[in-house]
């Protein structure tokens, strides 16, 4: 069974990052694809275009999506520093739970820890705030 | 005609997903009649969460899902 092509939901994490750049008329069909989930004919009733129209519009907003992010790669990296930022904060916590169990705990690695820690936590949000 | 689709929630670069039973005449304004489920692409695997017996109702009352809650309703062994 072919099956219909299915909406790829990565587009509306480009659109997160990228879409100030697209036209405004492609940011609000693809938004209105993506986040709103609504169908070709229920955007072209919105917008009182034909669903050609906005098909196209949809194929534009992707290719310029697709191409900005092969370019820039803001999406990708986002996600490895996400992984990685994770990845820390687990290792950082695992030691401060070693220290604090041990019979003679280090308040040194107690105190730096907690600072890694909130070091962490800025990263995380300037990760969310940062974009174009 | 009352549909069943996906609306995203969530910060900005960190998806979450709704799944609400909606009146494909308000598609614009963001109502929706009922919430039944969620889904969250961002874990691996991602995270789907379904009301089932609320679903199946909406689906015998005639609701009709988008393509992409169909595929999320299969996940979900509702369909």
């Amino acid at each position: 069974m072919a099956g219909k092509p299915q909406k790829n939901l990565a587009y509306s994490v480009l659109l997160d990052f990228y879409g100030p750049v697209l036209t405004d008329k492609q940011r609000v069909i693809l938004t209105e694809y993506y986040d709103e989930d609504l169908s070709l004919a229920e955007i072209a009733e919105n917008l009182g275009i034909t669903r050609q129209g906005v098909r196209d519009a949809i194929k534009h907003g992707e290719a310029a999506l697709d191409e900005l992010e092969q370019k820039l790669g803001n999406a990708r990296r986002h996600t490895q520093m996400r992984a990685d930022l994770d990845r820390l904060r687990v290792l950082v916590t695992e030691i401060r739970c070693c220290n604090s169990g041990s019979f003679t705990p280090d308040p040194r690695i107690n105190h730096d820890t907690q600072e890694m820690l909130t070091i962490l936590q800025r990263l995380d949000t300037q990760e969310d705030a940062d974009g174009l | 005609m009352v549909k069943i689709r996906l609306r995203r929630m969530g910060a900005k670069k960190a998806p979450f997903y709704r799944v609400v039973v909606a009146d494909s005449r308000f598609a614009r304004d963001g109502r929706f009649i009922e919430e039944i489920g969620y889904y969250d692409p961002t874990k691996e695997p991602s995270v789907v969460k379904i009301d089932a017996e609320k679903a199946k109702q909406w689906l015998d009352n005639g609701a009709q899902p988008t393509d992409t809650v169909r595929e999320i309703l299969k996940k979900a062994a509702v369909l």
